[in-house]
């Protein structure tokens, strides 16, 4: 079912895989948060990942990102396995992730942040001039052109969202993580962030986004999976899952039915 | 904008080097030259301590154990016979191979554990060095002849300048920016591609090369004292409190500080003795408290 040319790229009916999981499992203690979770991305695929609180979404990122080791399963990226690799490797790998509590430089200025990834992340630039010049651009591609010279550490909420999504974006990552960007922003900046991550997805970048607010899933996930309790109980199109009995009940019950 | 403030700082530095390197000719006698090789040294020194504690917040307190193998080795080598230039740099290196050795493995220490590490390794150096070596280390009468304190101070003056200059390099390349990176957030800047132990490690080697410098320049300036001096405790803290004062993680800011610290140190020295220790405590407290930027952030706001 799987074949894989030269380039280590794996197709599965001629379509290009991008990520995969495989059985994962984890555990903190006593407490299993992960209970064989697998899973698979194609390329320029947007995935949305939602479930109730503490189902284990971050997680899963987490694991994903290199952050977290899996106590069993596989993580394989672009044909490779990068199960176990530290958090550098897999950012220079090809996947970046923003956080859920944004987490700038804060006694930096927006520049070198983005700069910063722009110098360490995959294809990196080879001096720090040619870092900030790409950075600038970018700055720019999300909003922020005017807040260059600016501190991270005095940048509003939305802004730090921003800023993170482009210092994620100058390790020129094949596969973006997006955990609750739109978590804490009023409707205005929803709408706001929701246009930028549609700009991100139409340049082909793969994605994959946890997320509450249904609206953001619907409008831009092409196929969606429900985590409840560490366990995938679906998996399709967004439309279906708010359809779905076992979803409603464990996710979007606590709104619907209270 | 960028590029005036960097002229800016470049003139700021060059012009007070200068000043410096030109103040013995004007005002004769050992008591000044002795106060500017302590200005010199004590850049060195902190700024030594800059790199790792200002730039990469990662607070080492071992300083004076790579303070004192420097001066140790760099006067063992000398006295052997060796130009001064070969010794001192064989002094640097012995403090980075002391560093591969102890300082990585207390890198696996994170924060309050990492300074507690180093501190401890500063402690053990100092009190294996009271016991191994007890006596005073004078200079040999070969020599003694030919010593001159002149050059000394100028020797000193060159080796500030050109490790200021390493400081501005660091500050304005990736590396720098790196180093920034870890100090602001370790996990987001794994998430950037960052190495954080690689570059942790990088960054502690470049720090004890430059603290074994001012080490060496110790054991070149002064005739004799005993072996243990460049291992006192005093040295792992004056930089860090020098480096508080003129502002951590800057270029300028530990020179700022290194020249109010000696006027001071002269001034408190003289006229209280040991209640300078306490004095300085104080300093210390109120600048962390107040300007936890340091004088220069004073400009800054
Ligand atoms: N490092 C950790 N140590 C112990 N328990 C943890 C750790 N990280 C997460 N947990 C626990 O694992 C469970 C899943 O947490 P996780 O953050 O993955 O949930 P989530 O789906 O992202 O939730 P949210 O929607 O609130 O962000 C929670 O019960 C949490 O308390
Ligand atoms: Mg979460």
């Amino acid at each position: 079912m799987c074949a894989t040319n030269e380039s280590g790229i794996s197709f599965v009916w001629g379509i290009m895989r991008l990520l995969e999981g495989e059985g994962l499992f984890k555990s903190f203690g006593g407490l299993q948060v992960i209970q064989g979770i697998s899973f698979s991305l194609d390329e320029r695929e947007t995935l949305g990942i939602i479930g109730p609180n503490g189902s284990g979404k971050t997680t899963l990122f987490n694991l994903i990102s290199g952050y977290l080791k899996p106590d069993s399963g596989n993580i394989i990226f672009s044909g490779k396995n990068i199960t176990g690799k530290g958090p550098s490797d897999i950012c220079k790998a090809g996947i970046a992730r923003t956080f859920q509590i944004v987490r700038p430089f804060v006694q930096l200025t927006a520049l070198d942040n983005v700069a910063a990834g722009r110098s360490y992340g995959r294809e990196p630039a080879k001096t720090l001039k040619e870092a900030q010049e790409e950075a600038s651009e970018l700055l720019r591609m999300v909003g922020l052109g005017n807040k260059e010279h600016i501190y991270a550490g005095d940048l509003t909420l939305l802004e730090r969202k921003k800023l993170e999504i482009a210092r994620a974006l100058a390790t020129r990552p094949k596969l973006l993580l997006l955990d609750e960007v739109f978590a804490g922003l009023n409707p205005v900046e929803v709408d706001e962030a929701l246009r930028l991550i549609s700009k991100i997805k139409s340049m082909g970048i793969t994605m994959m986004v946890v997320e509450h607010v249904i609206k953001v899933i619907l409008n831009i996930s092409d196929r969606v999976v429900v985590i409840s309790s560490g366990s995938k109980i679906f998996e399709g199109p967004p439309e279906d899952a708010i359809e779905d009995k076992k979803v409603c009940e464990a996710y979007l019950g606590e709104k619907y039915y209270a | 904008m960028k590029a005036r403030r960097d002229i800016k700082t470049i003139l700021i530095l060059v012009i007070s080097i200068v000043f410096v390197g030109l103040i013995p000719l004007f005002i004769k006698g050992e008591y000044v030259l002795n106060m500017l090789f302590l200005l010199c040294l004590y850049t060195i020194l902190s700024h030594s301590w800059n790199i790792m504690g200002g730039y990469c917040g990662q607070i080492n307190l071992g300083q004076a154990a790579f303070f004192g193998i420097g001066a140790l080795t760099t006067r063992y080598i000398w006295v052997a016979g060796y130009p001064f230039p070969v010794a001192l740099i064989a002094g640097s290196f012995s403090s980075l191979i002391l560093a591969c050795l102890i300082g990585i493995p207390t890198l696996r220490l994170r924060a309050h554990y990492f300074a507690i590490g180093t501190l401890g390794v500063a402690m053990i150096a100092l009190i294996t060095i009271q016991n191994a070596l007890p006596g005073v280390d004078f200079l040999p009468a070969s020599l003694m002849s030919d010593y001159n304190p002149t050059i000394r101070f100028y020797t000193a003056l060159i080796v500030a300048a050109l490790t200021i200059f390493a400081v501005y390099c660091i500050n304005n390349s990736r590396l720098g920016l790196a180093m920034k990176c870890i100090r602001d957030d370790e996990e987001a800047a794994s998430a950037t591609g960052i190495n954080v132990v690689r570059y942790k490690i990088i960054t502690l080697m470049l720090s004890t090369f430059f603290a074994g410098l001012a080490g060496g320049l110790f054991a070149y300036y002064y005739v004799s004292y005993y072996y243990y001096v460049p291992f006192e405790l005093m040295w792992s803290f004056d930089p860090v409190l020098i480096v508080f004062i003129g502002g951590a993680g800057t270029v300028v800011g530990p020179l700022i500080g290194a020249l109010c610290y000696v006027i001071l140190k002269e001034i408190f020295a003289i006229s209280m003795g040991q209640v300078n220790v306490l004095i300085f405590g104080v300093v210390f407290i109120l600048i962390v408290l107040f300007l936890p930027k340091g004088l220069i952030g004073i400009k800054k706001r």
